[in-house]
């Protein structure tokens, strides 16, 4: 299934009555490839998430359009017609547990399926299998979601998006206010499901070592405006750009690039990872 | 010694007491005036409940806390609260103002302060986190880190003594986050300001002049980071201890003791 997101000079602003916001997406034109993993990174308030809300038809375009695999989002369309891509377009926002609202964990789950169609028998089903892949006890499925940890309440409000089927994740920086032991069971469960479905995957972070660890492209924002679009080793290889835009590196990179600094030594390649780093600095004789 | 300016015995607390589980228990520490306290443990191990101890949302089981000298009770907790400010993580949580200005004010309204010094202080917090330009939004339609900067300037206002914060970064973008812990860390030395801090981050917590592991409740350790990331290394230590065992695992002759940044560059140096 060929799930392409396209955007042809896409302009968006928030409108409440007469309050109209500056605009927050101005004149964007993106691809994104089906099966791509692509992490969008800004500073605060640089239009991340309404370049991801966009992608499902929660903020609608002033200008331009948005396609979705073979649906098209465009300011005029009438709402029912975003229905199609809600479905294929599953999208996990900040702190997605604070949208968790149903009795039991099973009837959290099942909302999404029964709301496009599923029968309740089947949902039931695809809660539990859901449940199972994002690493929690099916036998939990009849307690209420909020007697949950934090941890756990984001894996079931992340069951809930995946139990919908999406052919595109969106996300929305997934991992935030997580211990880090649990922020790296969230992402490799992410990307376990993206390499198993096919998905088209787009990860809101701050956090550069996602950026190194799981994405294969990169997007920079920068007020409402997509800066960089690049391969994410290339874009950290590129001082100039990273400087530009006041970006910042994964740890790794930054350490390398203080020791090329105070030692003299030229590492052979750009590390990304403590891994890479390693094998670098002896590769070098360093150590 | 100094009277310590927060001072917690045997906390022992639970929500339900019906369950045997305790969510903090027999926690004891002290913390002096301009101190800054990082406090980590993984998720579940009741870091937030503490932070909301401390100012008094939820009243011990046992044990006691006093702040400033003054017991934590039902009576104090008034008294208490100008002393003490947390910030959450989630913003959203906390906003009230129809606009920026509006929402760094309302602490101070409530402590009933004449307009002409409340316009000072609002100013200048928002000053402090970088969000002068954005006064007069609407609080709601800001992004994530931009809501975390307001609330913190909400704290900020009120130049409480203490400030505690429930991991009130998480949002932030690298940049803005190192920028507002300077402007916490240069606070602190100026005005000594005490800042208990929750976080994963442990670079953050790197920083900090001690920290607290908690673990299922119970203060595993209070220490120089140094210390804390020597004798546990189940936690995720910073950047360059984590190379540091890296290059070690792979066989390379590093010192074989936890090592600063700029201990680790100096010996690659050498």
């Amino acid at each position: 299934m060929v799930m392409e997101i396209k955007f042809d000079k896409v302009t968006a602003d928030y409108q409440l009555g007469p309050i109209r916001s500056p605009r927050v997406l101005e004149s964007v034109d993106l691809l994104l490839e089906t099966g791509s993993f692509t992490a969008v990174i800004g500073h605060t308030g640089s239009g991340k998430s309404s370049l991801l809300k966009a992608m499902n038809g929660l903020l609608l375009p002033r200008e331009g359009k948005i396609t979705v695999g073979d649906s098209v989002i465009e300011s005029e369309k009438s709402k029912k017609a975003f229905k199609k891509v809600r479905k294929q377009v599953g999208m996990v926002f900040q702190f997605p547990e604070s949208q968790l609202f149903a009795e039991t964990i099973e009837q959290d789950i099942c909302f999404g399926p029964l709301n496009f169609g599923v029968p309740l028998k089947e949902a039931k089903e695809i809660a539990l299998h859901a449940l199972e892949q994002v690493g929690l006890d099916p036998g939990i499925r009849y307690k209420s979601p909020f007697s949950l940890s934090g941890g756990q309440k984001r894996r079931v409000a992340i069951a809930g998006i995946l139990a919908m089927r999406p052919e595109v994740l969106v996300l929305d920086e997934p991992g935030a206010g997580l211990d880090p032991k649990g922020k790296s069971e969230i992402m490799s469960l992410i990307t376990s499901w993206h390499n198993d479905n096919q998905l088209t995957t787009v990860l809101v972070t701050h956090d550069m070592e996602d950026v190194a660890t799981y994405a294969e492209d990169v997007i920079v924002m920068n007020k409402g405006k997509i800066v960089v679009h690049d391969r994410v080793r290339n874009l950290f290889a590129n001082q100039n750009v990273v400087e530009k835009w006041g970006l910042d590196v994964p740890e790794a990179r930054r350490m390398q690039l203080m020791i090329e600094r105070e030692t003299g030594v030229t590492l052979p390649s750009v590390c990304l990872t403590t891994d890479e780093l390693a094998d670098a600095l002896m590769e070098v004789g360093l150590v | 010694m100094l009277q310590p300016i927060i001072e917690v015995n045997n906390l022992t607390f639970q929500y339900d007491q019906r369950l045997e589980d305790k969510v903090l228990s027999d926690v004891s520490f002290s913390v002096q005036k301009g101190e800054w306290l990082a406090i980590v443990g993984s998720n579940g191990s009741g870091k937030s409940t503490l932070a909301q101890l401390l100012v008094g949302l939820y009243s011990s089981l046992l044990g006691s806390i006093h702040i400033n000298g003054i017991e934590l009770n039902e009576t104090s907790k008034w008294e208490v609260r100008k002393q003490i400010g947390i910030v959450f993580q989630n913003p959203d949580n906390q906003f009230i103002g129809s606009t920026v200005q509006d929402d760094v004010a309302f602490g101070l309204e409530n402590i009933n302060m004449p307009y002409e010094e409340m316009q000072v202080r609002v100013e200048k917090a928002l000053e402090l986190v970088g969000m002068t330009d954005m006064r007069l939004y609407d609080p709601s339609r800001l992004s994530g880190g931009q809501k975390q900067r307001v609330a913190i300037a909400g704290i900020l206002a009120l130049k409480p003594s203490v400030i505690v914060m429930d991991e009130a970064f998480v949002m932030l973008d690298p940049k803005s986050r190192r920028s507002l812990l300077n402007t916490l860390h240069q606070l602190k030395e100026k005005e000594q300001l005490t800042i208990i801090s929750i976080t994963h981050d442990m670079d953050e917590a790197a920083t900090a002049d001690r920290m607290l592991l908690l673990e299922a409740g119970k203060v595993k350790e209070i220490a120089s980071p140094r210390h804390v990331f020597q004798q546990h290394t189940n936690l995720e230590p910073p950047f360059a201890e984590r190379l540091r065992r890296k290059l070690s695992s792979k066989g390379a002759s590093v010192p074989s003791t936890y090592m600063t940044e700029k201990e680790l560059v100096q010996w690659l140096w050498k």
